[in-house]
């Protein structure tokens, strides 16, 4: 899998049209320097044996240099990586935090308004785009009000309407799953005879209920996370959150190849191995699957 | 909106009944998102007719006006229409979500329909490929399409559309394994008709209906993210009126005009509503085991 993704990645670099010597040497380069970076680059050698070279490298940590400033890609992408799981950590708790009472509320009163507000909030939240939620909440808590940054990172602050817009949309995820397991749940037997006996509606919920529900729910909180790295493009553009993403679209403007390629891998690998502990957390939390 | 369904992806055999069309008609909530949708495709449509503004046309006399003052939603930084110019991003938003889905299941329902019905190593070939493409977050493989192919709009379409190919392919795929063995597709096959005939003849059918269900519940996706690119600058020209590139300009002008960003983020969250309550309302309609919901997405 892992090597699947790097090969996918490599190749698509390869596909580019052009000359990566002469991208790396410039305009005025000489053909004897463009020859030199050639070999330099390694560029003369078979396809095969550039990707053996570029996955050894990239497994020590050794991602090539950014065309455009000279930098080392993989010094860049830490400087920038923790920021990114940082935002997309903040936005998923933001979305546990609202999207589970919504979701026990939703399904305890179902039909009712609580039930029908939840809709149109979940609604509304998978259907407004990360940029266009970032864009509203800066113009009216940041622009309008004053009670935010506008934009930047230089504070906690800052890191809020960054992690709310792009939490909008696992909140609607996840409330709309746990309602959905919750109302399975309640038409188990086990529930009936907790409801049987007596036991107050509140405790069925919190002590028979919540816990089967919350399976798929969790699984889903984990890839949500998951999916946050990718969207994160989309809040560090709008709030200018000098995270990964927003890195990797400079670098496709600047067509800086050896940082696209960086970046990419390494979200890629994050979301493979968040995906991955999703999956054992799945297997511990549910007996069946043991 | 339904309680939500268990996730699947092994598409159901077709349901003989025509009752969906009579079920989904009674949804009322479906029946409003066609209803708003219908008049947006109508608008995009008879756009030029709607409004006698031309959305390239700069005034440079006339900037920033509000909505109101002789232009019903105002102007933008460079004077432009902007009713002119977010009418024009609504036929540009359909017919490239439209476009891309196009792209999604021209590549995915062959390559699907390959390696469910005939198995074997073409099948492994398939899942691999699906496996690796879909081992990347939401949009990072549009991106990556975006960096081979070069900024524009048609790249863009196209970017999307690959990257939700594998969507399709391990859709279909379930849906050939389960079809494969109805008693008609062997009926078929034991009357002597060649493998490609009885795949595009009597499985591919049988894969109908959740195509059509998560290709229309994937339009509101593909939308947002063509507009997120659109957004993040790679439409290329920025003069076109694109909604993504239309709120990324205002952006800018949040202070000053900010009706220039609100009046395409609007436009953009009407239809992708309005697409989701009808799609939910298919889904339920044509397949209520179908998931109907999303994990991925753009935007």
């Amino acid at each position: 899998m892992l090597l699947g993704i790097s090969a996918l990645v490599f190749v698509s670099m390869r596909l580019i049209p052009g000359d990566p010597a002469l991208i790396y040497a410039g305009d005025q380069a000489t053909g004897d320097l463009v020859a030199k970076i050639r070999i330099d680059l390694g560029l003369d050698r078979p396809l095969v044996t550039q990707y053996v070279i570029f996955l050894r490298r990239a497994i020590e940590g050794d991602l090539g240099v950014s065309i455009r400033t000279g930098q080392p890609v993989t010094a860049e992408l830490m400087r920038r990586y923790p920021l990114t799981l940082l935002l997309a950590a903040a936005a998923i708790l933001f979305s546990v935090v609202v999207g589970l009472p919504l979701g026990i509320l939703a399904a305890v009163h179902r039909g009712r308004w609580v039930d029908k507000t939840s809709v149109a909030i979940t609604l509304l939240g998978v259907s407004a785009p990360t940029f266009l939620v970032g864009i509203v909440l800066q113009l009216a808590l940041a622009v309008k009000l004053g009670w935010l940054p506008v934009t930047g990172s230089t504070s906690w602050l800052h890191l809020l309407l960054p992690a709310v817009s792009l939490g909008v949309f696992p909140v609607a995820n996840i409330t709309r799953l746990l309602r959905a397991s919750l109302l399975e749940v309640f038409g188990e037997d086990f529930v009936r005879t907790a409801r049987a006996k007596g036991l107050p509606e509140r405790l069925v919920v919190i002590r028979h209920a919540l816990k089967p529900a919350l399976i798929p729910t969790v699984t889903i909180i984990g890839l949500q996370f998951g999916a946050m790295l990718g969207a994160s493009v989309f809040a560090e553009a709008v709030f200018a959150w000098p995270g990964v993403g927003r890195y990797l679209v400079q670098a496709i403007g600047y067509r800086d190849y050896p940082v696209v390629q960086g970046a990419v891998l390494m979200l890629a690998l994050t979301y493979v191995a968040v995906n991955a502990a999703v999956d054992v957390t799945y297997g511990r939390l549910d007996p069946r699957v043991r | 909106m339904a309680t939500m369904p268990v996730p699947r992806s092994d598409g159901a055999a077709p349901e003989p009944e025509r009752r969906w069309w009579a079920q989904l008609r009674r949804d009322r909530a479906g029946m409003t998102g066609l209803a708003v949708l219908s008049l947006i495709v109508a608008a995009a449509i008879v756009g030029p007719v709607v409004t006698s503004q031309d959305p390239f046309q700069p005034n440079l006399q006339e900037t920033f006006l509000p909505p109101g003052s002789g232009h019903v939603l105002g102007t933008d930084q460079l004077g432009r229409d902007l009713l002119a110019r977010v009418v024009a991003g609504a036929r540009a938003s359909l017919l490239s979500g439209l476009a891309a889905l196009a792209v999604s299941l021209a590549f995915g329902v062959p390559a699907g329909l390959v390696a469910g019905y005939s198995g074997g190593r073409w099948d492994d070939v398939v899942m691999v490929a699906v496996e690796i493409l879909m081992s990347f977050p939401g949009v990072l493989l549009a991106f990556l399409a975006i960096a081979v192919l070069g900024p524009g709009q048609q790249n863009v379409v196209l970017a999307v559309g690959l990257a939700s190919t594998p969507v399709f392919a391990r859709l279909v795929r379930g849906s050939a394994l389960a079809v494969r063995e109805q008693e008609y597709v062997m009926a078929a096959v034991a009357l002597g008709a060649t493998p490609a005939r009885v795949a595009v003849r009597h499985v591919l059918p049988g894969c109908l209906a959740p195509i059509v269900v998560i290709a229309v519940l994937r339009l509101g996706t593909t939308i947002v993210t063509i507009a997120g690119l659109g957004f993040l600058g790679m439409g290329g020209d920025p003069a076109r009126p694109e909604w993504g590139a239309m709120l990324s300009q205002g952006q800018e002008f949040l202070r000053r005009a900010p009706h220039i960003a609100l009046v395409p983020g609007g436009a953009m969250l009407l239809t992708v509503l309005s697409v989701n309550l009808f799609g939910d309302a298919v889904a339920d309609a044509l397949n209520p085991r179908v998931l109907s919901w999303r994990t991925h997405r753009g935007g």
